[in-house]
């Protein structure tokens, strides 16, 4: 593939629809992901403390917190792994095909991905059989979490290459350069929803215990409750700057409106998720965690709209469609062919046909009506008396009502020799 | 602390590293269209070349003006032109400053209350006409002062007195060269300066003309002596009693005790006439009226050894075509008439009429008058007899002695009208200040001398309500309805050009920017007995009462009038590296017995003057002699002398004290002897430059198309810094003030550094010298500077982070750093080159061979499909240079003039030991 | 008290970045891709539809190095009898009657260090649309990528042109 080439132009349905699937794509896989590479780190970190301070506490939530992210194991798997082929199939699809960028690019992640969801599964069991794995899975769920999340930064610098499409040749002279800054804000702005989603999680199904019911531990409950809340506090605290900083650190090219005011949902809604948690009086709601969760997949929707919006604009009039214009830049190629005219013509002929392609070709064309009548119509009236023609030309009168009258062109009388000439020439030779 | 809070603290840091914002530059900006489809030929974004002519001094030079979008950005001289032939002083370069200056007057003013108020030109134009009626009514006489005015504006002015009944004055000039034109007047019976032509001789003698500096015509008499000496065609020998650029460069400078020159002249006279052949007889009476004497009497007296004398003696007597010019402090001493009648004499018996000395091409200086004129100009003013005075582009508060009461009898006069672009010492005392337009803004003519018709043409509208010189004039002659004609002079001038010259004459001055016209020729004979009168005082024991102060013009003001310019400031006085302030020159044998060094302050007192000064230490100033600037010191006691009128620029008895004080003066050269470093080589030196291979690590350049190099012919440079201020304006160098300099914080990226040493001075013009392996470039820790595949060291100042290594790195200190972030004042801001950016603080910035020269060359041979040719296009310094001495050009060309330099036995780089492989090839001097 | 500031405080801040990304709405929208011109030119009907060559308005494209805007006159060359009841037409009838020559806001712009010559890129061979994109299609004219440096010398790498610093840094 032609490495200057940009994404080439495809029909506006085509893209509507591929976009689409993508928003579609995302807000299943993102959330997901994001809440399992939250959730495992919090889980890990939990786990990690509670094993050196001997809290079983912690060790309880930090079992149950990754098991409420993952569901199981195959839903971590499959859910984990399977969309990333379709998210990064549509990516290449946008830019212009399989090959529009080395294959690297979108391999690399999901090789980490099979490296990373399959270890995370490990810890995951082995967190299940004991509450307090030996190194081992601890260390394995730890490499699985990096994994993931280099996996899902690498993912969003290919997401990133939708928004400032006309960096495509840039990026494949060196991949280097797939580093932009409004991928990494995103990222950090999706590592920012994530770990408010699964706060929104750890209050919505963990530490539910009725008072009164068996193995009901308050204790437990408010230690849940405190790391959900606080989950969710930092998310939605981080998530407005992240978001304005996303829009700064954005490409000019894909600015419009819808951007903002999907980027502006999102203070909204963080302050939706912060003011009833931290600052209302008492005890407050007793069951916040089904508004945080709704409230952080409407973020995560909000912020993926924003996204496509971005992605939709940057793609606008960046390559022409094919087509006789397509690589303006040169004269018209206007004019018919014609016969090779007589030795001592040639030249006025040369240069009439420049006339007509500098000065004539805005109105006229010989076939067909862009403004003035085509030539073929309106030159054989002049039988070709070269005198009347070049008098029309001097001085142009409104003739036929359906055409606008046309204006004395700017040029000299020798161009409106050979032009005349010209003219009578290719009609008389004619198509 | 604890694992964890460090591990936080380092999370913390880290994310709050600045992230940058995707740096969009302001893409806000406009831009606008045409209305109408620019005129053929002209390309916006490509430069457009008018011809014209400088201003700023009475020479003449022509300049092509290289216009971008509308307003010049650079002034060049037009080769082939009679005056300049191509090249163009610092004072012409600098000249661009004069048209942006943001001081230059912008409307008319009319005193009001005592203070200058705005007023429209209808009502400046009618109050003039009504004080010129209301004069006339009370008998008084309306007067029209102005500097040196020739071609079609002296000719309109003529015809404007005329009509309104003014007297025109003599013109007054401060260098009215009064004593030459005295003596040609007795001699010859031609009252004005002849044009000399160098060209045609092999032996020149000058007495004290500064011919280098700022004598009648300094670029064209610079640039007949360097092309003649190159030729090997010229000896030139320079008598001065002080010590002059001019001097430094001369073949050989003998020192005279002060007033010795006719005594000198007259004793070279009789030689000749004895010993030259074919025999010239002159008067009996003449002959008589030279003193006899002997060389030993003459050399006790003028402090000239006597083998010296022989020499210059015999060289005179056997030239073929030898010339003798006398002029500036030569002849503004008392016997200055003597010094110029004797030089006329000698002209006389050395044949030199009409090839060398031509009075039919004379230098119209005929209606200037002298500082007589001006002593009964003011004596009239002071007695009321002054209605109306005129003041047009004239300078005379500020430059008249104080005795003549200048400036306050010119409050005395009805009306006094201003007319200049300034408001200068005289504008600021009139009552009606009119506004001229720049030479660059108007239509008009010039004649330098007799025999050439030079153009002037606006290559921009006038920046501020101002009207050019004709139009002014044409105003005032007026309609009755006060309404000034637009653009009226244009048609005038264009009639009478048309009329004088012909159709095809005008065309030709239009395009070409001069013409030059036949003139008639004028047989020259001698009036032997006003020659006697004019020699009255040569025999006389009279001399300059030593210790002797001389007032000199100056290469970088002029008489002054060039001092508002601020890169002429900035630019280093040649023998003093001294840029901002005022300085009185002492010898080194005064400084040593007064215990004075550079930058102690004196008192210097004579009579009933005196002032204050920092002394510098001048070597090969004779001992007794003291030197200033004559616009240096305000209101210095000038006396006239009875015999010429003119002025007698020297102050005799003059008296230093220190006054214990060291005045801050930046002086830019560190040192004025080379430290024996061999940058100018001599014999020992010649050793060193064998060329051996040398061992180095990195990687050998290569060069495929170009290599550009330049040669630095160190015989032809006389120090003019011409390409200094060429340079600036073409780079957008900024001035950076007294301050910096103080600091020793130049800007400039050209210098000229003298070197005094053996009693004589060079020069050594020291830029970028794009070294082969430069020590810049490998301790850039940003890879701002590198070298190009043609063999420049570029420096990219959007990568320069101003860590100024490469400036601690460079032996040759070149690099300059741009310490603040510099203005450019509204409107100079229209001044700078938009193909070379502005840097902004912190950046490092240097010679670059003007790169976007090259660019611009190699662009066009693109076009056409070529590879550059040698000399089609050359950097800013070497075009200005008026000797010639600087050579740009492509190395791996073998036919190009900078290759054949490089290669010529006299070539050689300043400290070749070290390694650098410069690409600058030095031609060293071979003076006798 | 704490809690009032605590609710202060909170408020602010999302406060503040909701009006921050208000702001920078406004500021995309003066200065952003797309901006508004004094004329609402569409390049969709002249160099759509009726197919002008993009060199018949910008003369110097191919030979300065700025490709500029057309003359007024050019325009006033069809316009002074086509379209004329339109109120845009009306408006640039205007300013050439009134000789202001129009101020267009500008969608590419280099920085002012930077040597970029139209001339020479045309004449290599690079077509227009290639660094200005579909501008037949756009009714209004928008910048499609960000010029870069590695952009341009991404593509200078590939086609061969001089990737010398002093190339295009002044």
């Amino acid at each position: 593939m032609n490495p200057l080439a940009l994404p080439p132009a495809m029909s506006p349905d085509t893209f509507l629809v591929l976009r689409y699937l993508l928003i579609a794509a995302l807000l299943l896989y993102l959330p997901f992901l994001g809440i399992v590479i939250a959730g495992s780190a919090a889980s890990l970190a939990l786990n990690f403390f509670g094993r050196e301070d001997r809290d079983e506490g912690a060790l309880r939530l930090s079992r149950e917190w990754i098991e409420a992210v993952t569901v199981n194991r195959w839903v971590l798997l499959l859910l984990g792994l399977l969309p990333y082929p379709a998210v990064a199939y549509l990516c290449l699809r946008i830019l212009g095909g399989r090959t529009s960028l080395p294959a690297i690019a979108w391999i690399v992640p999901f090789g980490a991905l099979l490296v990373g969801c399959p270890l995370l599964s490990l810890y995951r069991s082995a967190i299940r059989r004991t509450g307090e794995p030996p190194a081992a899975p601890f260390r394995a769920g730890t490499a699985g979490l990096l994994a993931t999340g280099f996996a899902s930064y690498l993912m969003f610098l290919l997401l990133g290459v939708l928004a400032d499409p006309a960096k495509l040749p840039l990026v494949r002279s060196n991949l280097v350069f797939l580093f932009s800054w409004h991928s990494l804000v995103g990222f950090l702005l999706f590592l920012a929803l994530s770990f408010g989603l699964a706060g929104g999680i750890a209050l919505r199904f963990l530490g539910r215990s009725k008072a009164g019911e068996a193995g009901a531990d308050p204790g437990y409950d408010a230690r849940v409750r405190t790391a959900g809340t606080s989950f969710a506090l930092g998310g939605a605290l981080a998530a407005p700057a992240l978001v304005v900083l996303y829009l700064v650190s954005l490409p000019a090219t894909g600015m419009s409106a819808g951007v903002f005011v999907m980027a502006a949902a999102v203070p909204v809604l963080a302050l939706a998720v912060f003011a009833p948690l931290s600052l209302l009086p008492g005890n407050g709601e007793r069951t916040p965690g089904d508004r945080v969760t709704s409230l952080f997949v409407l973020m995560f929707l909000a912020v993926i709209l924003c996204y496509q919006a971005a992605v939709g604009n940057a793609f606008q009039g960046l390559s022409a469609p094919p087509g006789p214009l397509a690589a303006a830049g040169a004269v018209s190629k206007g004019g018919p062919e014609t016969e090779k005219p007589a030795a001592g013509d040639a030249a006025a002929l040369e240069k009439g046909k420049k006339v007509y392609d500098a000065v004539c070709s805005v109105c006229h064309r010989f076939d067909v009506k862009i403004i003035g009548p085509p030539y073929n119509d309106v030159v054989p009236k002049y039988k070709g008396n070269v005198e009347k023609l070049k008098a029309f030309i001097r001085n142009p009168v409104k003739v036929d009502p359906s055409f606008p009258a046309m204006p004395k062109p700017p040029i000299k009388e020798d161009e409106i020799d050979a032009v005349a000439r010209y003219l009578l020439f290719t009609v008389k030779v004619g198509k | 602390m604890k694992r964890r809070n460090f591990l936080w603290l380092l999370g913390v840091i880290s994310g709050s590293t600045v992230m940058s914002a995707c740096g969009s530059p302001n893409r806000s900006a406009k831009f606008t269209s045409y209305l109408l489809p620019p005129e053929e030929g002209i390309v916006p974004g490509e430069p457009s070349f008018h011809p014209s002519t400088c201003t700023e001094c009475p020479a003449g030079c022509g300049v092509m003006a290289r216009v971008r979008e509308g307003r010049p950005v650079k002034l060049e001289g037009i080769p082939g032109h009679p005056v300049s032939d191509g090249g163009l002083c610092v004072r012409g370069q600098s000249s661009l400053y004069r048209l942006y200056h943001p001081e230059r007057l912008r409307g008319p003013l009319a005193r009001n209350g005592g203070k200058l108020r705005p007023i429209s030109w209808e009502d400046a134009f009618s109050r003039v006409a009504g004080s010129l009626k209301g004069s006339r009514e009370k008998g008084r006489k309306n007067l029209f002062l102005s500097g040196r005015t020739t071609g079609s504006v002296s000719r309109i002015a003529d015809a404007a007195c005329e009509r309104l009944g003014v007297e025109r004055l003599p013109e007054y000039e401060v260098y009215s060269h009064a004593a030459v034109k005295e003596a040609n007047a007795l001699l010859f019976g031609e009252r004005d300066v002849p044009h000399y032509r160098i060209e045609e001789a092999d032996f020149l003698l000058t007495v004290g003309a500064d011919l280098l500096e700022t004598h009648v015509s300094p670029v064209a008499y610079t640039r007949k002596i360097s092309s003649a000496r190159a030729g090997g065609n010229l000896l030139w020998y320079h008598v001065e009693p002080h010590i002059s650029l001019t001097g430094a460069n001369a073949d050989r400078r003998y020192a005279i005790a002060p007033g010795r020159e006719p005594l000198l002249l007259s004793f070279l006279l009789r030689e000749v006439l004895e010993k030259r052949t074919p025999k010239v007889r002159l008067p009996a009476e003449l002959l008589a009226a030279l003193p006899r004497t002997t060389a030993s009497t003459v050399s006790g007296i003028a402090g000239i050894p006597p083998e010296s004398l022989k020499e210059i003696a015999d060289r005179l007597a056997a030239a073929k075509r030898p010339l003798v010019i006398a002029g500036g402090v030569g002849t503004s001493q008392p016997g200055g008439l003597d010094v110029a009648s004797a030089a006329g004499l000698l002209q006389w018996v050395t044949g030199a009429f009409p090839e060398r000395v031509d009075f039919a091409r004379s230098e119209n200086y005929r209606a200037v008058g002298t500082l007589r004129d001006m002593e009964n100009l003011s004596a009239r003013m002071g007695r009321g007899e002054a209605g109306v005075l005129f003041l047009f582009r004239t300078d005379p508060v500020s430059s008249l002695p104080p005795r003549l009461a200048f400036r306050e009898n010119l409050k005395k006069a009805d009306l006094s009208v201003g007319m200049g672009e300034f408001l200068d010492d005289t504008l600021r005392e009139a009552d009606l200040v009119l506004p001229l337009s720049h030479s660059l803004e108007s239509w008009g003519d010039v004649e330098p001398r007799r025999g050439i018709v030079s153009l002037l043409q606006p290559v921009l509208p006038p920046l501020h309500d101002t009207l050019s010189d004709g139009d002014v004039l044409l105003g005032l002659l007026g309609n009755p309805s006060g309404k000034r004609p637009a653009g009226g002079y244009r048609d005038l001038l264009a009639a009478a050009w048309g009329k004088r010259l012909g159709e095809s004459g005008r065309s030709r001055l239009l395009r070409q920017g001069y013409l030059e016209e036949a003139v008639p020729k004028k047989p020259v004979s001698l009036d032997g007995k006003k020659a006697v009168s004019a020699l009255r005082g040569v025999g006389e024991a009279g001399d300059v009462g030593k210790p002797v102060l001389f007032l000199t013009p100056s290469l970088r003001t002029f008489d002054g009038r060039s001092r508002n310019l601020p890169l002429l400031s900035e630019i280093p006085d040649p023998l003093t590296t001294i840029t901002y302030g005022s300085w009185i020159s002492v010898s080194e044998d005064t400084a040593t017995r007064a215990g004075l060094r550079d930058r102690d302050e004196v008192t210097v007192a004579a009579a009933d003057w005196k002032v204050v000064l920092p002394a510098k230490v001048q070597p090969g100033l004779p001992a007794g002699v003291f030197v200033v600037f004559r616009d240096a010191v305000p209101a210095p006691p000038i006396r006239t002398d009875p015999r010429t009128g003119g002025p007698v620029d020297t102050i005799e008895g003059v008296r230093i004290a220190k006054t214990g004080r060291t005045v801050a003066i930046p002086i830019l050269s560190g040192s004025l002897s080379q430290q024996g470093r061999g940058l100018i080589p001599d014999p020992v030196h010649r050793e060193e430059e064998r060329r051996h291979k040398r061992w180095t690590l990195y990687p050998e350049h290569e060069h495929k198309e170009y290599r550009w190099a330049m040669a630095v012919d160190l015989d032809r440079c006389n120090g003019c810094t011409a390409c200094v201020a060429a340079c600036h304006i073409e780079n957008n160098v900024p001035v950076v003030g007294k301050k910096d300099h103080l600091k020793g914080r130049e800007m400039s990226w050209l210098r000229i550094e003298p070197f005094y040493g053996k009693g004589a001075v060079d020069f050594l013009p020291m830029l970028c010298q794009q070294c082969h392996y430069a020590p810049c470039e490998t301790v850039c820790p940003v890879f701002a500077a590198y070298h190009n595949p043609e063999g420049l060291n570029v420096q990219v100042y959007k990568r320069c982070v101003g860590t100024r290594y490469c400036s601690n790195n460079c032996p040759y200190k070149v690099r300059r750093f741009n310490w603040w972030q510099h203005r450019w004042p509204e409107p100079m801001d229209r001044m700078l080159n938009p193909d070379v950016p502005a840097r902004e603080v912190g950046v490092m910035e240097k010679c670059t061979f003007c790169i976007q020269r090259i660019r611009a060359g190699k662009d066009k041979a693109k076009d056409e499909g070529r590879k550059v040719r040698d000399g089609e296009f050359t950097t800013a310094c070497a075009q200005s240079c008026p000797t010639g001495a600087l050579t740009f050009g492509n190395l791996l060309d073998e036919d190009s003039k900078v290759y054949r330099l490089a290669h010529s036995e006299r070539a050689y780089r300043v400290f070749e030991t070290l390694g650098t492989v410069p690409s600058i090839h030095y031609l060293r001097g071979g003076k006798p | 008290m704490k809690k009032t500031i605590a609710t202060i405080a909170a408020l602010g801040y999302f406060g503040v970045s909701f009006l921050l990304v208000g702001g920078l709405w406004y500021l995309w929208y003066r200065t952003g891709p797309a901006p508004l011109q004094p004329i609402a030119f569409p390049h969709t009907v002249h160099a759509g539809r009726l197919q002008i060559p993009c060199t018949f308005c910008h003369i110097f494209a191919d030979r300065a190095r700025s490709a500029g805007a057309p003359p007024l006159e050019k325009c006033m060359g069809c316009h002074k009898t086509i379209a004329t009841e339109k109120e845009e037409i009306r408006k640039l009838t205007r300013h050439y009657e009134e000789r202001r020559p129009i101020e267009w806001k500008r969608v590419y712009a280099l920085p002012d260090f930077i040597y970029f010559s139209h001339k020479r890129h045309v004449k290599a061979g690079v077509e227009c649309a290639m660094c200005h994109g579909d501008v037949a299609g756009m009714k209004r004219v928008r910048r499609v990528n960000e010029l870069i440096m590695g952009w341009c010398v991404s593509c200078h790498r590939v086609r061969g042109a001089p990737r010398d610093c002093a190339t295009c840094h002044k």
